[in-house]
C-alpha cells in the first residue's frame, strides 16, 4: 500500500483528538457521536494493517452497538443531555503513568512489521482444510473450541439482557412514516442478498459468519425502527432460532464422536471445507438472532422506564 | 479517567473504547511489512500473521453482548435510582 | 481516456465534499446545514465511487454501491430534517432568519399584499409550532 505510514500517523493524530474530546466531553450525544467516528476510524486501521475480516465485523457491530447506546440514552436522561463530571488530576496523573509503563514496556516488542510468529497456519491450512481464507481455516477449524463457546457467550449475553426486560421484548408499531418504511421494505432484499453473500464467500475472501449474522440483524432492526409490521419476527422464534444456532454447532462438533474420533473433528464426516461452511452458517444463524433478540430486549426496558 | 466518570454511561463508552484499543494493540502486533491479507493467492509473497485477526473477531462480538448487556443494567439502575428519589 | 474521465469524476467530487464541508461549518443555522452537508452526501460520494469505478477491476461492484448511497442517503437527511422540524424551538429554524432581513428590501421582490401575507404566515407557523410541542409532548 502507497501512503502507509502517513496514513497511520494521519489515523493516530485524529483517533487521539476524538478520545480526548470523549473524555472531556459533558454532553452524552456528543459522546456517542464521537465514538461512531471513533469506530469508523478503527475500521480504517484495521484495513491499512491487512484485516479486512475484522474491519467488516467491526463497522457492522459498532453500528448495532451505537443504535443500543441510543436507546439507552433515551430512557435514562429525562430532560437534558448534559451531565455533571467533575475533573480529577488524581486520575490524570495516573493514567499518564500507566500510558508511560505501558510505553516502556513496549521498547521490548519486536519491531513493527517484522514477520516473527509461526508460519505454520500459512503453510498448512490450504492442504488441511482446503480453504484459502486462512483466517477462515483457523476460526472454525483449528481454533474451533474457541468460536463454539464465544458464541454461546453471546447467546447468554442476549438471553440475560431478556432476563433483565422480564422477557417482553415487545415493538411498538405506530408513529410509523411512510418514506422511512418504504424505503426500508426497499433495502431488505437488497441487504438480505448481501449478507448471504458475504456468508457464502468466507471461505474464499474476507466474509464468515459473524459479518453476517450482524448485517442480518441490522436490517431487521432498521425495519424495527422503522415501525415497519411487514417482516414480523417473533421473539419466541428468536430465541429458538438463537439457540439452534449453538446447538447446531454441538451437533457439528458431534459427529466427530459419532465416528469414532474426537469431538469438532469432522473430517470423517464431512470433509474440512464442507465442515467450516456449515460452522460459518450456523454462527451467522447464531449472532443475528442473538443481535435481534438483544435489541428488542434493550427497547423494551427502555421503553418501560419512560 | 472516562472510567472513573460519575456518570454511568460515560463509563460503559469508556469500557468500549478500552476494548478497542486492546485490539488495535493485538492486531497491529500482527502485520507484516509490506505484506497483503491473510487470504492465500498465488501472486503474494508474505502474509500477515493470521491469528490475532482471529482471536480479535470474535472478542469484537463478545464485547458488543457484554456493552449491551452493561447498558441494559444502567436502564434499570436509573430507574430504580429514579423511584427511590421519588418516593 | 477513461482515466481522464476518471480524474475529472474524482476531482470534482472532492470539489463537492469540500464545498459541503465549508457550508456546514459557516451556514448559520440547522436547515442550512443540512443543505450543505446533503451536498457531499448525494452528489460528492457517488462522484469519487464513480470515478473510482472507473480505474478498478471490481468497477461494476463499486458502481452498484454508489446507487445505493444515491438511494438510501437522502432518506437519512429527511428523516433528520423531520426531527428537526418538529423539535427545534422556533428561534432556531431559518424561518425565523427572514424576520431580520428589512422591509425595503423584501418590498422590491414582492408587493404589500405578499408582505402582510408573510407576516401573517409567520404569525400562525409560530403558534402552530407551539401547538405542534405541546401536541408532542402530550404524546410523549
Amino acid at each position: 500500500m502507497m501512503f502507509e505510514t502517513e496514513l497511520l500517523i494521519f489515523i493516530f493524530i485524529s483517533v487521539a483528538l476524538i478520545v480526548i474530546a470523549m473524555i472531556r466531553s459533558n454532553n452524552i450525544l456528543i459522546i456517542t457521536l464521537l465514538s461512531s467516528t471513533f469506530s469508523l476510524f478503527t475500521m480504517v486501521l484495521y484495513l491499512v494493517l491487512d484485516a479486512p475480516d475484522v474491519a467488516m465485523t467491526e463497522s457492522s457491530i459498532s453500528i448495532l452497538a451505537i443504535i443500543f447506546a441510543i436507546y439507552a440514552i433515551k430512557a435514562i436522561y429525562p430532560v437534558t443531555y448534559i451531565f455533571h463530571d467533575p475533573f480529577k488530576p488524581i486520575l490524570f496523573i495516573l493514567s499518564l503513568v500507566l500510558a508511560a509503563i505501558l510505553i516502556y514496556a513496549a521498547q521490548d516488542l519486536p519491531e513493527f512489521g517484522a514477520p516473527k510468529f509461526n508460519q505454520y497456519y500459512l503453510r498448512n491450512s490450504e492442504s488441511d482444510t482446503g480453504v484459502i481464507s486462512v483466517v477462515a481455516a483457523v476460526l472454525a477449524s483449528y481454533r474451533g473450541y474457541d468460536t463454539m463457546l464465544e458464541t454461546l457467550v453471546i447467546l447468554v449475553g442476549g438471553l440475560s439482557i431478556l432476563l433483565i426486560s422480564d422477557g417482553q421484548a415487545k415493538v411498538s408499531y405506530d408513529k410509523q412514516d411512510k418514506l422511512v418504511a418504504l424505503m426500508s421494505r426497499f433495502m431488505l432484499p437488497i441487504i438480505l442478498l448481501f449478507a448471504l453473500y458475504i456468508q457464502s464467500h468466507g471461505e474464499i475472501s474476507p466474509g464468515g459468519g459473524f459479518q453476517a449474522g450482524s448485517i442480518i440483524a441490522a436490517i431487521f432492526i432498521g425495519l424495527a425502527m422503522a415501525c415497519e409490521e411487514y417482516v414480523l419476527i417473533s421473539k419466541n422464534k428468536l430465541k429458538v432460532l438463537a439457540v439452534t444456532g449453538v446447538g447446531l454447532y454441538f451437533l457439528v462438533g458431534l459427529t466427530g464422536l459419532i465416528a469414532g474420533v474426537e469431538f469438532l473433528n469432522y473430517n470423517i464426516f464431512f470433509g474440512q471445507a464442507i465442515g467450516i461452511m456449515l460452522v460459518e452458517y450456523v454462527v451467522g444463524m447464531a449472532v443475528a438472532s442473538t443481535m435481534i433478540l438483544i435489541y428488542l430486549g434493550i427497547s423494551d426496558v427502555a421503553s418501560k422506564s419512560l | 479517567m472516562a472510567l472513573a466518570s460519575q456518570d454511568l454511561m460515560k463509563k460503559i463508552f469508556g469500557l468500549g473504547l478500552f476494548q478497542s484499543s486492546v485490539l488495535w494493540f493485538f492486531i497491529g502486533l500482527g502485520k507484516v511489512a509490506g505484506a497483503v491479507p491473510p487470504i492465500l493467492s498465488s501472486q503474494a509473497v508474505s502474509y500477515s500473521n493470521p491469528l490475532p485477526h482471529v482471536l480479535m473477531l470474535t472478542a469484537i462480538v463478545v464485547g458488543i453482548a457484554t456493552l449491551s448487556l452493561g447498558f441494559a443494567l444502567v436502564i434499570r439502575i436509573q430507574n430504580a435510582a429514579q423511584l427511590c428519589i421519588n418516593s | 481516456m477513461s482515466d481522464i474521465i476518471s480524474y475529472f469524476l474524482i476531482f470534482s467530487g472532492l470539489v463537492m465534499v469540500v464545498t459541503a464541508v465549508i457550508g456546514c461549518n459557516n451556514l448559520p443555522d440547522y436547515f442550512c446545514k443540512m443543505h450543505a452537508a446533503a451536498l457531499g452526501d448525494a452528489v460528492g460520494c457517488p462522484l469519487i465511487l464513480f470515478g473510482i469505478a472507473l480505474r478498478s477491476e471490481h468497477g461494476l461492484k463499486i458502481a452498484l454501491l454508489a446507487v445505493i448511497l444515491l438511494i438510501v442517503n437522502p432518506v437519512a437527511s429527511y428523516i433528520l430534517n423531520r426531527i428537526a422540524l418538529h423539535s427545534l424551538p422556533f428561534e432556531e429554524t431559518s424561518l425565523s432568519l427572514s424576520s431580520t432581513i428589512p422591509n425595503h428590501v423584501l418590498s422590491v421582490h414582492s408587493c404589500a399584499s405578499e408582505l402582510k401575507l408573510k407576516a401573517a404566515s409567520q404569525n400562525t407557523l409560530s403558534s402552530a409550532r407551539i401547538e405542534d410541542q405541546r401536541k408532542d409532548q402530550d404524546d410523549v
